[in-house]
């Protein structure tokens, strides 16, 4: 029997220190609980937190493994259990449907079940590696750093919205600090100037206008001055002087505006320039981060919320910082300065104007919050009526298949009236805000009025003083106002950055190296050490270990959910390992640029995407400088050449983004050609063929014998016979390889292969064909449009 | 199918029937080849291929510039032949209508008319060219627009 089977090889956990001492990595509420619990001397292996108890209420309990024994203790007010080691055959977690299990067994019963959410199944599963490694007699049980010692997610206290993440916007307004100091100097400069007319309506009242008036009195009640003539003549001669003071103040007033508006406009184009800038880059930074982000997080992201953070919220935040957040310096400088003027005149005058000030500001702060939740809210919605946009139209072939016009359509008004809902309960807050503000202003007014009235009839101000505070207290008024309403858009804005930040602050998937080892050229011997991969709870791989040589083809078997694909992952890395190493060339490949290193892979899908471009520029994908003659030469090797001849701009064809142009079989070819013009040592086939049929496979199978040649190749496929050319054939099972040979060894050892291999053919001799069922083979590769 | 054919004398002509022949430098001749571009917009003159009335290549010239005057000529004016693609010189007028817009322009080949089924059927090209798809497929080439007139640049700046 050649065929070898590969037995569950050992742990190494070379990464763990024994003496280090597990409890000083716990927080600190949950290390006093801990310590608790252990006798002297004992020592802590790990510690498990269930989140719910036996009637799966909810219940932070505590699970503590020990060198000597399993403790738990559910609750806080609950009796310890404890079970020497001993007694405990073996730990086991399940998850399902949200709600997860972890399970103490013995040899003749259970001893002990814990609940747990979801969310904790992964801290419960390395409870469980805790456990085998204990009993495996690898004493240390030491987590990884990372690991869910620490507090589980789920249990820190999500940040309440407030302004703090648009401060953090500051980090993108630094690199156009120059520009952004202009600009608020000029804000400055612009206010001061706004200032100056209506303090000059207190001496032209005061020094011109009324003096005039006096001066009129005087002449007729004075008895100095009898004739007519001298009288008028005197009141004319006053006219003119004042006529001249009338004009100069007036020459003054227009300057100042006209200077305000001037300032103003200049530091509105800076301002707007800047943010535009700024949000530019904070587009730019949110999708070079969600580049390096792994592919689990866009598992579990809809591509329509990300769309939406990444376009609309940094809209929302560019109009924050190009309209409401110059306003607000405007304004509040606005506001300081003109309160300065008004208590430089007159304090009491300006006590009773700044009165309703205090209520404005504690509103303001009562709804600011109430208004960004609701804001966040509305923001959710809107993603996920986006969501759904970009769910049902790339799957609109299934929606009309099934004749599901109609629910979509009810599922979009749900998502609709989502918006509806969540936009209703925060409008009621700004439309009650508003009039309100605007109310209090006026009774501000009316304030100042009585207050003035009574100070001129006490002969404590002139009129002019009074006119000249009604002047600024219209201003002052308006600017509160307007104060009032940026505290939307701020909120806006600041439930806006929130979201982008959620996206900035996630790590990548898998971290560059710190140290990176530089690579060339690649031979593409591939070693698999003991290689596992968690998913969750969920064990995918399992301690693989294979050796690949420079050259070999590798052939993954396997039912659906064995593993397979993770496998490549693996490989490409596209996840990192949770225990164990891949190694290319010797070389841990965590330890390689990830760049660089899938420079060197070529991938060919199930389903291949070809982005919006022409067909050249798909070949040319993964390396935008190759030259026409590569392209060409690429497309002959993966037999597209001639199908692309014939389309009406030939290589200058577009396709759109699913590549609807074309069929399944000819795009298949057309990343043949994508990952043949990178010229990769390392070759993986993920099911390249599955999705067409088997005249098209013919054809695409001569293009990848081409591909293959000279490659380390990985492929996986479920027709067995596609994977005759494999040099060795790898049969997963669990996570685990079960089964490694050639394709008549594994035959004729009866195994796990041969059955998969009866199987096969069986269905196809029922089917009357010794493959599996055939299309009608049409004569040439079919193009129908979209039949794919 | 060697590549360095292309500077070994080929030779073209019309049969009797008026189908294309070409006899390759071993002698070898294939009936009824028509010239194929393979980069129609960005590479024109180069990588144009003979294909056979199967569509399997017969024979890639990299380069026209590696033929004889004679055979070039006869090249270009098979490819003229073959190939329509009118060159937008001036849009008279566009009409919106519903989902799909009328175009009335002046091309190289005289005044037309088509209509766009949608705005997705106006793409860039190169730096500063266009082209336009029409319902039937007809492609409309604008060179450069920035050489158009004033009235034609307007137009298209609402779709571009």
């Amino acid at each position: 029997m050649a065929a070898t089977r590969v037995p569950h090889a050992e742990h190494k956990k070379t990464t763990l220190t024994e003496s280090d001492p597990t409890c000083n990595q716990l927080p600190e509420p949950l290390r006093e609980s801990v310590q608790a619990l252990l006798a002297p001397g004992e020592s802590l292996r790990a510690v498990f937190q269930p989140d719910l108890d036996d009637r799966l209420h909810f219940c932070e309990g505590l699970v503590v493994l020990t060198d000597r024994r399993l403790l738990s203790k559910e609750g806080p007010d609950a009796e310890v259990r404890s079970w020497p080691l001993h007694q405990v055959k073996r730990l086991q977690a399940h998850d399902r449907g949200g709600l997860g299990t972890l399970e103490a067994l013995g040899s003749t019963e259970r001893l002990h079940c814990w609940y747990l959410t979801v969310g904790r199944a992964s801290a419960a599963g390395d409870m469980v590696d805790a456990f085998d490694r204990l009993a495996a007699g690898h004493g240390s049980a030491k987590p990884d750093q990372d690991d869910e010692l620490t507090v589980p997610e789920g249990e820190k206290p999500t940040a309440p919205v407030n302004l703090r993440s648009l401060f953090r916007l500051f980090r993108f307004a630094r690199a156009h600090s120059t520009a952004l100091t202009i600009g608020l100097l000029l804000t400055l400069g612009s206010t001061a100037a706004g200032l100056v007319p209506p303090y000059l309506t207190w001496p032209l009242v005061d020094k011109v206008l009324e003096p005039f008036q006096d001066h009129v009195k005087q002449v007729h009640s004075s008895t100095g001055i009898k004739d007519t003539e001298a009288r008028l003549r005197s009141i004319d001669q006053e006219r003119v002087t004042g006529f001249r003071r009338v004009g100069f103040y007036l020459v003054a007033f227009a300057a100042a505006a006209l200077l305000a508006w001037a300032l103003g406009w200049v530091q509105g184009w800076v301002l707007a320039w800047v943010s535009e800038r700024i949000s530019a880059d904070l587009r730019n930074t949110t999708y070079a981060h969600l580049q390096t982000l792994s592919l689990d997080y866009f598992g579990t992201k809809r591509t329509g919320d990300l769309v939406a953070r990444i376009s609309s919220d940094t809209d929302r935040i560019c109009n924050f910082l190009s309209d409401t957040l110059v306003d607000f310096v405007a304004d509040v400088l606005m506001i300081v300065g003109t309160a300065a003027v008004l208590i430089s005149i007159d304090p009491i005058l300006a006590a009773a104007t700044l009165c309703t000030f205090p209520i404005i500001a504690w509103l303001t702060v009562h709804l600011r919050d109430r208004m960004t939740n609701g804001f966040l809210h509305g923001g959710r919605a809107w993603a996920e009526m986006t969501s759904l946009l970009a769910d049902t139209i790339p799957g609109i072939r299934v929606v009309k298949a099934f004749a599901q016009e109609k629910r979509e359509i009810e599922r979009f008004r749900a998502a609709n009236l989502r918006i509806i809902g969540a936009n209703d309960r925060v409008n009621r807050v700004w439309t009650f805000f508003w009039p309100a503000v605007a109310f209090l202003t006026q009774i501000g007014l009316l304030v100042v009025w009585v207050v003035g009235a009574w100070e001129v009839f006490n002969s404590r101000v002139t009129v002019g003083v009074l006119v000249a505070f009604l002047a600024y207290i219209g201003r002052f008024y308006s600017r509160l106002e307007a104060l009032s309403r940026m505290v939307t858009s701020t909120q806006k804005a600041a439930a806006s950055s929130q979201r982008l930040f959620e996206i900035l602050d996630r790590p990548p998937g898998v971290p560059e190296p710190a140290h990176p080892v530089r690579l060339e050229k690649i031979r593409g011997a591939i070693e698999l050490r003991n290689a596992s991969f968690r998913f969750g709870s969920r064990q995918v791989i399992d301690g693989v270990s294979l050796q690949v040589t420079p050259g070999e083809m590798i052939g993954l078997v396997g039912t659906t959910g064995a593993g397979k694909s993770t496998l490549v992952n693996l490989v490409c890395r596209f996840y990192d390992v949770s225990d164990g190493a891949v190694w290319v060339d010797g070389t841990d490949i965590r330890s390689f640029p990830i760049a660089e290193y899938r420079r060197h892979i070529g991938i060919v899908l199930q389903d291949p995407f070809l982005f919006w471009g022409t067909i050249a520029e798909n070949i040319a994908y993964g390396k935008p400088s190759a030259t026409r003659a590569e392209i060409v030469a690429a497309a002959r090797a993966a037999r597209a050449h001639e199908f692309i001849l014939q389309l009406s701009d030939g290589y200058d064809s577009m396709v759109g983004e699913r590549g609807h142009t074309l069929s399944g079989g000819e795009r298949q070819r057309i990343s043949i050609a994508r990952a043949l013009l990178i010229d990769p040592s390392i070759l993986i086939l993920d099911e390249a063929t599955s999705s067409v049929d088997t005249q098209t496979e013919r054809e695409i199978q001569e293009a990848l014998d081409n591909l293959v040649r000279g490659r380390t190749t990985i492929a996986i496929a479920h027709r067995l016979s596609t994977l005759r050319k494999a040099d060795r054939l790898v049969v997963l099972e669990h996570g685990r390889v079960i089964e490694v040979g050639q394709h008549a060894d594994l035959l004729a050892a009866g195994g796990r292969y041969a059955q998969l291999y009866q199987a096969q053919m069986q269905l196809g001799q029922e089917l009357g064909s010794p493959e599996p069922p055939r299309a009608l083979p049409p004569p040439l590769p079919e193009r129908d449009g979209g039949e794919a | 199918m060697s590549d360095n054919a292309a500077s070994l004398p080929i030779r073209l002509h019309h049969d009797v029937f008026g189908r294309l022949v070409v006899t390759l430098a071993n002698g070898e001749s294939h009936v009824g080849v028509a010239p194929v571009r393979a980069f129609p917009f960005s590479a024109a003159d180069q990588w144009i291929s003979l294909c056979d009335e199967s569509g399997h290549e017969v024979l890639c010239l990299t380069d026209v510039a590696e033929l004889d005057t004679r055979t070039r000529d006869q090249l270009a004016a098979e490819l003229a032949r073959r190939e329509f693609v009118p060159i937008i010189q001036h849009i008279q007028r566009v009409v919106e209508g519903g989902v799909a817009s009328q175009w009335f322009v002046t091309t190289d080949r005289g005044d037309t008319n088509f209509s766009l089924p949608s705005e997705d059927n106006i793409r860039r090209m190169g730096s500063d060219g266009a082209l336009l798809i029409d319902s039937h497929g007809i492609r409309f080439r604008i060179i450069s627009v920035p050489q158009l007139d004033a009235h034609s640049r307007r137009i298209l700046r609402q779709y571009l």
